[in-house]
């Protein structure tokens, strides 16, 4: 009975999920002629990419920013999980709530916020020009590396919540109270009780974060300019363009495989660092 | 069934014949044969995992049992599903269903067959007012107290008239006084209506307090069923006597026997007596056997202090320890069987003993009794 | 010092230093400011929208002249954005019911499952919350290609939708489920309900509000969704592709009306799904 219910749900992944990321897979390895995609299988996009200066540049770029998106997320959604579990656990419900609903609602509505902000005949410029600060608008805010920051960190900081006030919920109350009782002084209670015990759902939110935004493709497109693009960018002119999607195939294989890396390389050093 | 009906006495309730449950390899319920009369409050009384709410369930539908049959007024209802059985349940969280009101719990019975308005208001109300929640029919069940919840628990069950009330322990969620002026409720409700009731608990108090006869039950087999009086004074083996309240122990040597009394001789006129009637296999010299007395029938005065009959038993002891609680203490007393305990109410008569007095212990010839050799915890 | 007892509620050694409690007080002011910079940051840019998009004239900076509704008249007369209104609507409908009813299922299937494997199903369906957005956008997108269905159209996005949205159906009912209590099942069967009756009269009432909140969230998903809606539909735009094709040409004051538009409708069903989902926790 349970097999039957489940089943449904088990087909349709199979079909949707692992049926094109296998094509995805298979697709990386065809080779590229006149616009067609055909056989023989090939390393050749892989190698391309390895050798791509471009595709070096990019990649360098992707992961800095989006580590330093998700290193900025992570340290502001720590200390709002801690207020909203702590020290306002009462109001704790309706500031979690606001949370959940900004994940959910408004990608792309923030993306044109920002560049209605950053613009040069956006808010922050024309304010700054009524009130005589400056004289000509500024016009590095926009497509910068600074505005797909801000974009990310702002898209980035409810995800970040989420697992970080989840392992907070496991720090109960009375665990401090013992600690206390004991003779611990605060920083000995954050260090030796609630760290280990929250680090797990900071190490999750970070991943999460970082993959979101190593992956993104909007809000470079749309806030970073030809100065700050991404990989997503790149691969999405090899499809494009150039309909190569062999080579957008491989792109975005490396990509993700790197950024896994990284990002498991970074928990197992995180864990090591805090045996 | 013709068969059924023949054996089936008038004024049975319920029988259980030869009824076995397995949990995998855990025999929860052995062998149960079992009769309860109607109108009497019956209790299933034992320790967690004697299977007493096993066979409570199984007498409801939500087990069925591997081996044996269970009959309800002649009819067997063995393998019937719960909702086909006139038998109704107080459960011990209550289930009361969250998303209705206090009156759509209690009529939802009643809806399901088919009574219809102004018979069905009528009932109900009838029945919130026996209970004693009169009053709360528009509240939702999510907002009642425990005592009110579990008031509103049986009004459900009871308003559908069934031939038997089962009941799972209701009363373990509630605080010590409530839950002793719901276990006067009850016997009064079920005097009243004069409904079989089926009572599941591990309170021996309890059980004893509201129940016209008692089954006591340890590892699936039921190991005596009598009335509380028969249970406490005439245990069927040291497990029952053991359970249902405190008990002095000791090892019995019969050094005589005359006139239906067996003594055990201590020298000095001191002497353990117990009552041997006719017939009593162990009572011949030399026979060693375990006997009991319970403590708030053992007599301690002060050393030296004559008193009692001739039949009495008589030895002498010295306090070990004594225990105030209040309207009594508890002495222990080291005597030549062994420690034996002493309740004696606190009135002001009394003089202090302290530890390390001597005294005399004493009983008298009835209140002691032969310990089955069967049966042992 | 002996003779000084704490006071109520102290913890530690003697009384409360003064300087402890100002100290107190400082910090909970520090939170809030914290707070409020906070709420700013998210918010203040989706407020900046809604209030520019009744901005009497096209300029996108303080102070504001005055306000009207005309940038959503220009808006909703456009054939393009009715249009794509219409296949967000039905994307997230379609995402809603059978994302929903697939979640439901598996997770009444999770249900009977043993322990063990309960926690493995659970993961695999909640991989695709971890994978990257990008890879399952373009892997749909040449799935399709591939298997010969061209060209790109919307069932394709709402394909990738519902594969989102799973997860989070899953999960909520999943918890739903788990405060069900069966034994109220029991209750009603020995009260003379019929199994059939009793899944009407108490499962269902009592697991509608988590069922309603999961289709809303998926519906969410679905309305908000851009990558995978961008590779996979071409021309069948949804609205947060108008969005974007937009922001690429020249500032467009109509913008702000169609990007709160979006919002509005994405924080309703955000708002509607998490209502529905917390009234069932009430016992």
């Amino acid at each position: 009975m349970s097999i039957a219910q489940l089943a449904p749900t088990l087909v349709y992944f199979l079909v949707f999920y692992v049926g094109p990321l296998a094509v995805l897979l298979i697709i990386s390895f065809l080779s590229f002629r006149d616009f067609q995609f055909v056989e023989p299988f090939t390393v050749d996009n892989y190698v391309s990419v390895a050798r791509s200066e471009t595709f070096r540049i990019l990649f360098v770029r992707t992961v800095l920013l989006a580590f330093l998106s998700a290193f900025l997320a992570v340290v502001i959604a720590y200390p709002f999980a801690h207020l909203i579990t702590f020290v306002f656990p009462r109001r704790s419900r309706t500031l979690y709530f606001l949370v959940l609903v900004s994940l959910f609602g408004g990608y792309l509505v923030r993306i044109y916020a920002w560049r209605t902000i950053l613009g040069i005949e956006g808010v922050v410029n024309g304010t700054l020009l009524t009130l005589g600060w400056i004289t000509d608008p500024i016009r590095e805010i926009l497509n910068s590396p600074f505005a797909v920051v801000v974009a990310l960190v702002n898209f980035l900081i409810p995800l970040a919540v989420l697992p970080i006030y989840a392992s907070m919920q496991n720090v109960s109350p009375g665990l401090i109270e013992a600690a206390r009782d004991l003779g611990s002084s605060r920083l000995d209670i954050t260090r030796r009780i609630m760290l280990p015990l929250v680090l797990p759902g900071v190490r999750v939110a970070f991943a999460f974060c970082f993959i979101a935004a190593a992956g993104d493709f909007a809000i470079p497109a749309l806030l970073g300019g030809v100065g700050s693009s991404f990989i997503a960018n790149q691969i999405q002119f090899q499809i494009g363009q150039t309909a190569n999607w062999p080579l957008a195939a491989a792109m975005a294989m490396t990509l993700i495989a790197l950024v896994v890396a990284i990002t498991a390389a970074l928990t197992w050093a995180s864990r090591f660092l805090t045996r | 069934m013709t068969g059924s009906l023949a054996t089936a006495r008038a004024g049975t309730a319920i029988q259980f014949r030869g009824v076995n449950k397995w949990f995998g390899r855990f025999h929860a319920v052995r062998d149960l044969d079992l009769e309860i009369r109607e109108g009497e409050f019956f209790s299933l009384l034992g320790p967690s995992g004697c299977g007493k709410t096993t066979s409570l369930r199984m007498l409801a539908g939500f087990e069925e049992p591997d081996s044996g049959q269970i009959l309800l007024r002649g009819e067997d209802v063995t393998y019937l599903p719960p909702n086909r059985r006139p038998v109704n349940m107080v459960f011990q969280n209550y289930e009361l269903f969250p998303h209705m009101t206090v009156f759509g719990n209690v009529a939802y019975g009643l809806k399901l067959k088919k009574v219809r308005e102004p018979e069905l208001s009528q009932r109900v109300l009838d029945m919130l007012r026996v209970v004693r929640v009169d009053g709360l029919e528009g509240r939702g069940a999510r907002q009642l107290s425990g005592g009110q919840q579990q008031r509103v628990a049986l009004a459900r069950a009871l308003v559908n008239r069934p031939a038997v009330l089962l009941l799972d322990e209701p009363l373990s969620a509630l605080d010590v006084k409530l839950r002793r002026q719901m276990q006067v409720e009850l016997k009064a409700i079920q005097h009243r209506l004069g409904t079989t009731f089926v009572y599941v608990t591990h309170d021996q108090e309890e059980a004893f307090l509201m129940s016209d006869r008692v089954a006591i039950m340890n590892h699936g087999v039921v190991l005596q069923v009598a009335t509380p009086r028969e249970i406490y004074e005439r245990p069927a083996d040291a497990f029952v006597a053991d359970f249902v309240g405190s008990l002095n122990t000791f090892e019995f040597r019969v050094d005589g026997v005359a006139h239906g009394v067996a003594d055990m001789r201590l020298g000095e006129g001191d002497r353990v007596r117990l009552r041997a009637d006719d017939g009593a296999s162990w009572a011949t010299v030399g026979t060693t056997i375990r006997a009991a007395v319970r403590p708030e029938r053992v007599r301690i005065d002060a050393a030296g202090a004559p008193s009692g009959s001739e039949t009495d038993t008589r030895l002498p002891g010295v306090i070990a320890g004594a225990d105030y609680v209040g309207p009594a203490t508890t002495y222990r007393a080291e005597t030549a069987v062994g420690l034996l305990s002493c309740q004696q109410s606190n009135d002001a008569s009394r003089r202090d003993l302290a530890v390390g007095d001597r005294v005399t212990v004493s009983w008298p010839l009835d209140a002691a009794f032969v310990l089955p050799s069967s049966g042992e915890a | 010092m002996t003779a000084l007892t704490a006071k109520a509620g102290t913890v530690g050694v003697g009384p409360l230093p003064p300087r402890g409690r100002r100290r107190r007080r400082v910090k909970n002011v520090g939170a809030r400011i914290f707070l409020v910079l906070l709420a700013v940051f998210l918010f203040a840019p989706l407020f900046v929208v809604v209030l520019f998009s009744f901005n009497q004239t096209a300029s996108l900076s303080f102070p504001i002249p005055g306000l009207s509704l005309r940038w959503y008249d220009k808006v909703l007369d456009d054939p393009e954005v009715v249009a794509a209104l219409g296949r967000s609507a039905i994307a997230a409908f379609v995402t809603g019911l059978v994302g929903g009813t697939l979640g439901i299922l598996a997770a009444l299937g999770l249900q009977g499952l043993p322990s063990r494997w309960r926690g493995i199903v659970q993961t695999i369906v909640l991989v695709p919350i971890a994978t990257p957005a990008l890879l399952l956008a373009i892997g749909l997108a040449i799935y399709f290609n591939r298997l010969g269905i061209k060209p790109p159209k919307l069932p394709m996005a709402i394909a990738g939708h519902i594969l989102l949205a799973l997860p989070f159906v899953l999960l909520t009912m999943t918890a739903a489920l788990d405060r069900f209590r069966f034994s109220l099942l029991e209750a009603a069967r020995d009260l003379g309900a019929t199994r059939a009756r009793a899944f009407w009269t108490i499962t269902f009432p009592l697991v509608l509000p988590a069922v309603l909140g999961a289709i809303l969230l998926a519906a969410a998903v679905s309305i908000d969704e851009f990558i995978i809606a961008f590779f996979t539909t071409g021309t069948d735009a949804t609205l947060p592709l108008v969005i974007y094709a937009r922001i690429r040409r020249v500032i467009d004051p109509g913008l702000n009306a169609l990007a709160t538009i979006l919002l509005v409708a994405t924080t309703l069903l955000a708002v509607l799904a998490a209502r529905t989902t917390v009234s069932s926790t009430r016992r």
